[in-house]
């Protein structure tokens, strides 16, 4: 279930990351592990897990004309040849990988006797990690959930395909009572951008 | 990780920075909302450091940092920086007490202690004139996200490595005596590969195989000229091999150059044992000749790894 809050859609602005978590198996189909990544620049912790600060990106969603978004391509960061080494030890194919988007309002911050509003650098105590737990101010929804259908790995980035459980059963976004023009614009402020309207276009 | 903040800052005259912060991006929307979405809340610095009037023995010291370091992450520090005397309106102020509110460019340690202060190299180019021997240069650096923590240090090492490649082969330095350049730029070919975040370095992978890097400038008159291009019709293209000493001209201590004062065995022994394997960069030698008679010419000179 997708859920935005009035928190996220009102605010003029906002911080928004990524947490993506793939399940890892050993060829020999036993569990190994979840992998935790983010695209913020530093370590976040939510829910007690560590996800580690990786270049990552991903294609912007979209539908087909089916109504469903079938299939994402995720682009990660392999300079230092981790994943790559991590993916041929392992199966990713056919496995839980997951997309989670979460917006939230940086803390303000007090550095030096002066007030910085949004704060300066995320508020940081040990060590650079950011403590959404700690955050009341956020709102988190799964922005994209599938199994991981191909992979390619190159000496500088890896490419994964990730597809929805939607495309395996062939099965539509929800059916709908508002009108075509209206479900875009709340998919699309769903997977693109937050504030709930619009976007402007031209 | 290796601390660069004494080395790189003992020498420099001029900061040039461009600090990013909050980096992300505002969308406008149909209703007239405009949501501003950030995405990297670490500040990221380019900084810019310049050096003019360094010695060949200064420079040995930063073109050593460089290369240990062209392909990892390192600490510099920008608030231990060294006191200079400060002068205000009323005249002089001790440089000791101002130290600390003056020098404070990178906040990054204020928020995240000393281990935050963490940068990668960028670029390094210097240039050196046969007149004065003295240089002049910048070094680029990119700040890093790969902070000095154990949880950061703990995902995987970083190393880099530079080994010249000796070569003692010593025709190109008896040109360089007749045919002198007026000034060498000296720099390097690096072919790392680094990741990164925002503006920031994440990682820094070191390939091996960092290359120095020579443009060397004449003025010459035709006779020395000829000598000049006669060199390179027989080493040139992408065959052709030649010592090349490190420093781009002739030994830089040995200012006799002026006064046409060389002895070519003593100037070639001082530098036998820095001579670079190296071979012109490019296939073509453009050189123009002067209403005066002089011609004036470059080449870009590349090390060749064996």
């Amino acid at each position: 279930m997708k859920t935005i809050t009035n928190t996220a859609r009102g605010d003029r602005q906002l911080a928004m990351l990524h947490l993506f978590e793939f399940d890892m198996y050993n060829l020999d189909n036993t569990f190994k592990e979840t992998l935790r990544f983010t695209d913020h620049d530093i370590f976040v912790d939510y829910n007690l897990q560590d996800y580690t600060p990786l270049a990552i990106t991903f294609d912007r969603l979209s539908e087909d004309f089916t109504m469903s978004a079938d299939s994402i391509n995720i682009t990660i960061d392999n300079v230092n040849s981790a994943l790559s080494t991590e993916a041929l030890g392992s199966e990713w194919r056919n496995n839980r990988a997951s997309i989670t988007r979460i917006v939230y309002t940086p803390d303000s911050e007090n550095i030096g006797g002066e007030e910085y509003d949004y704060g300066y650098g995320d508020n940081l105590t040990t060590y650079p990690e950011l403590d959404l737990d700690a955050i009341v101010s956020k709102d988190v929804w799964t922005l994209f959930g599938g199994v991981i259908d191909t992979f390619t790995a190159s000496e500088s980035i890896l490419n994964a395909t990730i597809t929805t459980q939607f495309s395996n059963w062939s099965k539509a976004y929800p059916s709908r009572t508002y009108n075509q023009n209206e479900f875009t614009t709340i998919v699309n402020a769903i997977n693109d951008t937050i504030y709930w309207g619009r976007q402007k276009t031209v | 990780m290796n601390n660069l903040t004494t080395n790189l800052l003992t020498n420099h005259y001029h900061y040039d920075i461009e600090e990013w912060s909050k980096q992300g991006n505002a969308i406008p929307f149909d209703s007239g909302i405009e949501q501003r979405i950030v995405n990297y809340s670490i500040p990221s610095i380019e900084l810019n450091i310049s050096y003019k009037g360094v010695n060949w023995e200064e420079f040995e010291s930063l073109r050593a940092s460089y290369e240990a370091n062209n392909s990892n992450t390192f600490i510099v520090d920008l608030n231990d920086e060294t006191a200079i005397p400060v002068y205000i309106e009323d005249g002089y102020v001790e440089a000791s007490y101002f130290q600390e509110e003056l020098s404070r460019i990178d906040l990054r340690p204020d928020l995240m202690t000393t281990n935050a202060a963490v940068w990668a190299f960028k670029n390094f180019t210097f240039k050196i004139d046969a007149k004065s021997l003295l240089y002049s240069g910048r070094i680029t650096l990119v700040s890093s996200v790969f902070f000095n923590f154990s949880q950061y240090q703990d995902l995987f090492t970083q190393t880099s490595s530079y080994s010249i490649s000796v070569s003692t082969d010593e025709s190109f330095v008896n040109v360089l005596t007749e045919a002198q350049p007026y000034a060498a730029e000296l720099k390097y070919a690096n072919n790392s590969i680094f990741s990164n975040i925002g503006q920031s370095v994440r990682h820094a992978r070191n390939k091996g195989g960092l290359k120095r890097a020579w443009s060397l400038y004449w003025l010459l008159t035709e006779p020395k000229f000829l000598k000049l291009i006669q060199f390179y019709r027989k080493k040139s293209g992408i065959m052709g091999e030649f010592g090349m000493p490190e420093y781009g001209t002739t030994h830089p201590q040995l200012k006799y150059f002026e006064d046409d004062y060389i002895v070519t065995d003593y100037v070639v022994r001082g530098v036998t044992d820095y001579l670079s394997n190296a071979r012109f960069n490019q296939d073509s030698f453009q050189y123009q000749k002067r209403v005066d008679g002089m011609y004036q010419c470059r080449a870009d000179i590349l090390e060749v790894k064996l």
